[in-house]
């Protein structure tokens, strides 16, 4: 196992309030599986890679639970022994990666840099060759090396910061939003050639996104996440062609569909809950065309329905299953 | 409008720097308005008690060398300094509003030669030029008034173009101009209200520089004679400063605190209404 | 539906920006960003046409020359015949009654200082729409309920920031169209919101448009959400309309290579899809110093000598379906 959070809950404390960012999230990862952490805005689906990266301010920030990577839980290391993981083992893209090339040095020196802090003895040679291997890798011409940031387009700069971040070979990769501004070529390119980067170096990658499209395509696993609670969890092909929790069936309702036969979309009714107030039941609750009275009384146990497949709901769990078909039709 | 105000309140409830700068106004306020309350003698009665020392009689800070009580001098002082600083700076904010506004709103030839005289303004020394026209037309009150004023709306003016150019590509004025909305209208009620905070805080410095820049002007003396204010006290008082260091002191440190108070509450402002500063803090 | 009538009739099209060349001393004169550069497109009353394409293609400047926000370097933009110069010569105003639009950022699209009220009644207003504010009032309070803001008078008094973004792309939409235009522009209307409101946004925008006859020319991004809204589909590179047609012709079917491999690129939420990626090397080249030949030559993974010579002509490829290419011209000879 690469991966495995335990009972992982997040809280950011507030002059006056408090807010439930992730409550009780548990999932595990294996090598070579990965996974696609979707939700809308307020899910909680940043904070929780900032997590694994403890990138966190501590003094407002309460993180508890478990979160243990290859065999360590990381929230127990203190600064300095997470120094080994941060990005020599786990590294990060995110969405605005590219802004944080300095714009007055060339690409190759961004390498250079990190490679001299690690490896002092290193030749020019030596990293010039260990670049253009990445390049290469991330479909980027030798050529970028000698580029001034602002010389390169935004599907470049992406490029680069993901070679950036594969510098160390790390085992985890998150990749935060990291193709959402792109243009749809550019985005779908990338996307292949991570998919085909997972044949040639061993990284398990965590992307993490509102768009069900990047999940279909990269990933084998996926987290649903609402209002900072798990909803449903398994193998990407059976959440989304069976999906079981109401939530993660409204959302794949309402995404359009591209080929095929053309179908209506459906938006979920209502708002996301406040969250700086701990809800006693399912957070998904007062928009879910199935609820009972009992969602709003209890919180939903994680259910498994077979294999990887796990649904946060009562419709799976305590409710007989004559119940649940009624249910889900309602 | 009203979430202009809205918005200054939050800010005074925030930021500490901005609350103890406005108490401290507050009571200097109320020293102007209830001078004649205060002051335990008239500051322009020349008395008998010449350059006594500070808490000799009934004279807490002294008298000067014509027998005029410093404390009275300096709490009828504040109005002068209060009244040129706030009015000055008033003028030039307004102006430096409007005209750094419309450069940077309608652009065209209009800004090249605004954009011109404020760099002209700012490469030349501004007091000197302050210093000929007082000389050349007189130091009332007024004048000196209208003097620090109009020389000192580049910085204004530069800082609302600045925000004008920015705001002008924010959606809401384009989806104005799309609904039909004239462009003064834009100027007036988009550009202005949500970019004027910056020159808020600036023009608030702009009184402490006014009322050092007329202190400045006094003690050359080139202040109005008819009334009493700080530097024309520091003037007075220099001659005499070995024997009676009272006279310049208190007037300097009165012109020292009322800076600084000001210097606060432009600070706070700034840090308070100034999207950049307030994500860092 | 009911017939059509020609809405807006947009004829070679043309927005030039001068740009300064890196060596003006030994190069001197100037280049352009030619960024629309020679477009015909018509939109009839009641129809939404969509128009696909990559950042830089020109798409938004097209939109902001077809609500007055920019003026064409040539070319025509006709509403019911009239061309928009004329119309904004004669009455201002009135024009921005004929052609309205709705922004990308819902968050950004009203004065903060403002209340909802004010900011709905302003443009009623400006355009004299309504005797007195009473009556004004109450047109926005059923408008509000029209797009489903209900207690309406609650929204009136709230504040942009109170509200989401969906909400307020909500009131964005009606704004405009309380104006009760001829013609809509939206760009990427919904790409800020979040994935569950969106639904409901198009189908707001959508049902109003209809009952009013509203023509909309709808640009995103998102070929999916295209395809669920459109009738029509124009498919823009670097400036020009390369392919359009109805809107299954163009994602079932499409003609121009660019279409094809903007299609392929374009993923879908079954992770069954199989569908053959088509790669597509370099990145989008700017607007700047295009032709002689076909824009996408460069980067087209069927291109011929041929097409670097000249811009290939419109050909049709079925009722209504027309593409501007080579390599299609020579399949069907």
């Amino acid at each position: 196992m690469l991966l495995d959070i335990r009972d992982l809950n997040i809280v950011y404390r507030m002059r006056n309030k408090a807010i439930y960012a992730v409550n009780n999230v548990n999932f595990s990862l294996e090598k070579g599986k990965s996974l696609g952490i979707i939700g809308e805005s307020g899910s909680g689906k940043s904070t929780l890679a900032m997590a694994i990266l403890k990138m966190h301010n501590l003094k407002n920030t309460e993180v508890t639970g478990q979160i243990i990577f290859e065999g360590r839980d990381l929230l127990a290391l203190d600064e300095k022994q997470f120094k080994e993981y941060r990005w020599t083992r786990i590294a990060a893209v995110f969405q605005k990666s590219m802004n944080n090339l300095s714009p007055v040095h060339k690409i190759g020196t961004h390498f250079e840099d990190i490679y001299r802090v690690h490896e002092p003895d290193i030749s020019s040679s030596e990293i010039r060759e260990r670049v253009y291997a990445l390049f290469h890798m991330v479909n980027l011409s030798p050529r970028v090396y000698t580029c001034y940031p602002h010389e390169l387009s935004g599907g470049m700069l992406q490029r680069v910061s993901i070679a950036l971040s594969l510098i160390f070979h790390p085992t985890l990769l998150i990749m935060d939003e990291s193709t959402t501004a792109l243009d749809v070529i550019t985005q779908g390119q990338i996307l292949e050639e991570i998919k085909e980067l997972e044949k040639v170096v061993d990284v398990t990658r965590i992307m993490i996104t509102h768009d069900l499209f990047v999940v279909a395509t990269a990933c084998q696993q996926i987290l649903v996440l609402y209002a900072g609670d798990m909803m449903e969890y398994g193998d990407v092909r059976d959440v989304l062609n069976h999906p079981m929790h109401p939530y993660t069936k409204a959302l794949i309702a309402s995404f359009p569909s591209l080929r095929g036969e053309k179908r209506e979309v459906h938006s979920i009714p209502g708002t996301l809950p406040d969250l700086s107030v701990k809800t006693r039941g399912c957070a998904f609750y007062d928009r879910c065309r199935a609820h009972r009275e009992i969602c709003r009384q209890e919180k939903p146990v994680v259910c498994q329905t077979g294999g990887l497949h796990t649904v946060c709901c009562h419709l799976y769990g305590k409710i007989r299953e004559t119940d649940v078909k009624e249910g889900v039709n309602r | 409008m009203s979430s202009i105000f809205s918005r200054l309140i939050s800010a005074l409830s925030i930021n500490r720097r901005l609350r103890s700068g406005c108490i401290l106004l507050l009571c200097v306020v109320l020293v102007v308005i209830f001078a004649g309350a205060i002051a335990p003698y008239d500051p322009y009665k020349l008395g008998d008690d010449l350059m006594v020392r500070p808490g000799v009689g009934n004279h807490f800070l002294g008298t000067t060398a014509m027998g005029q009580d410093v404390f009275s001098m300096i709490i009828y002082g504040s109005r002068t300094s209060l009244s040129i600083g706030i009015v000055s700076a008033l003028i030039s904010g307004v102006i430096g509003t409007l005209i750094g506004a419309a450069a940077g709103y309608f652009r065209g030839k209009f800004d090249i030669v605004i954009s011109e005289i404020i760099n002209i303004f700012l490469m030349i020394p501004t007091f000197f030029l302050i210093l000929i026209i007082v000389a050349l037309f007189g130091s009332s009150m007024l004048n000196v008034m209208l003097v620090i004023g109009l020389t000192s709306w580049p910085s204004n003016a530069r800082m609302m173009r600045v925000q004008a150019l920015s705001i002008k590509e924010r959606t809401f004025v384009k989806s104005a101009v799309a609904m039909g909305e004239s462009g003064w209208r834009i100027l007036f009620k988009y550009i202005i209200p949500n970019g004027i905070f910056p020159v808020v805080a600036n023009t608030t410095m702009g009184v402490a520089s006014a009322i050092l820049t007329e202190a400045s002007l006094s003690f050359l003396g080139l202040g109005d004679p008819n009334v009493v204010s700080w530097g024309q006290m520091i003037f007075d008082g220099k001659q005499y400063i070995t024997s009676a260091w009272w006279i310049s002191t208190f007037a300097g440190l009165a012109i020292m605190f009322i800076v600084i108070i000001f210097y606060m509450i432009g600070d706070g402002l700034n840090e308070a209404l100034n999207p950049k500063l307030r994500r860092i803090r | 539906m009911t017939e059509l009538t020609t809405l807006l009739e947009v004829k070679n099209l043309k927005k030039w920006y001068p740009c300064r060349r890196k060596n003006r001393l030994f190069s001197p004169g100037k280049e352009w960003v030619k960024a629309v550069d020679g477009i015909d497109l018509t939109v009839n009353s009641g129809e939404v046409v969509g128009i696909i394409g990559e950042s830089g293609c020109g798409k938004s400047t097209l939109a902001r020359m077809l609500i007055g926000l920019e003026q064409p370097t040539t070319g025509e933009i006709r509403y019911n015949g009239r061309l928009s110069t004329d119309l904004i010569r004669d009455d201002k105003k009135g024009f921005h009654r004929i052609a309205q639009t709705v922004f990308q950022n819902p968050f950004d699209t009203f004065t903060p200082n403002d209340r909802i009220g004010s900011l709905l009644m302003r443009p009623l207003k400006m355009h004299n729409i309504g005797s007195d504010s009473a009556e004004r009032r109450e047109l926005c309070l059923s408008a509000l309920e029209e797009g489903g803001l209900i207690p309406a008078a609650d929204f009136l008094n709230r504040y942009p920031h109170e509200l989401s973004g969906g909400q307020l792309q909500r009131i964005s939409i009606l704004r405009s169209l309380l104006l009760n235009p001829a013609f809509m522009v939206v760009d990427e209307p919904i790409s800020m919101l979040d994935v569950s409101v969106r639904a409901d946004i198009l189908a707001m925008l959508l049902v109003l448009c209809r009952q009013k006859g509203t023509g909309i020319m709808f640009i995103s991004h998102d070929i999916s959400v295209i395809r669920y809204v459109s009738d029509r589909v124009a498919v823009m590179y670097l400036g020009r309309i390369v392919e359009t047609g109805r809107t299954d012709d163009i994602i079932l079917h499409p003609r121009h290579p660019y279409t094809e491999a903007l299609l392929s690129n374009c993923s879908t939420i079954d992770p069954d899809d199989q569908t053959e990626v088509i790669r597509i090397e370099g990145e989008p080249p700017s607007p700047v110093g295009t032709g002689p030949g076909c824009f996408f030559a460069e980067r087209c993974p069927k291109a011929s000598a041929h097409c670097w010579r000249a811009y290939p002509s419109v050909t049709k490829a079925g009722e209504s379906h027309e593409v501007s290419c080579f390599i299609y011209q020579r399949e069907q000879r």
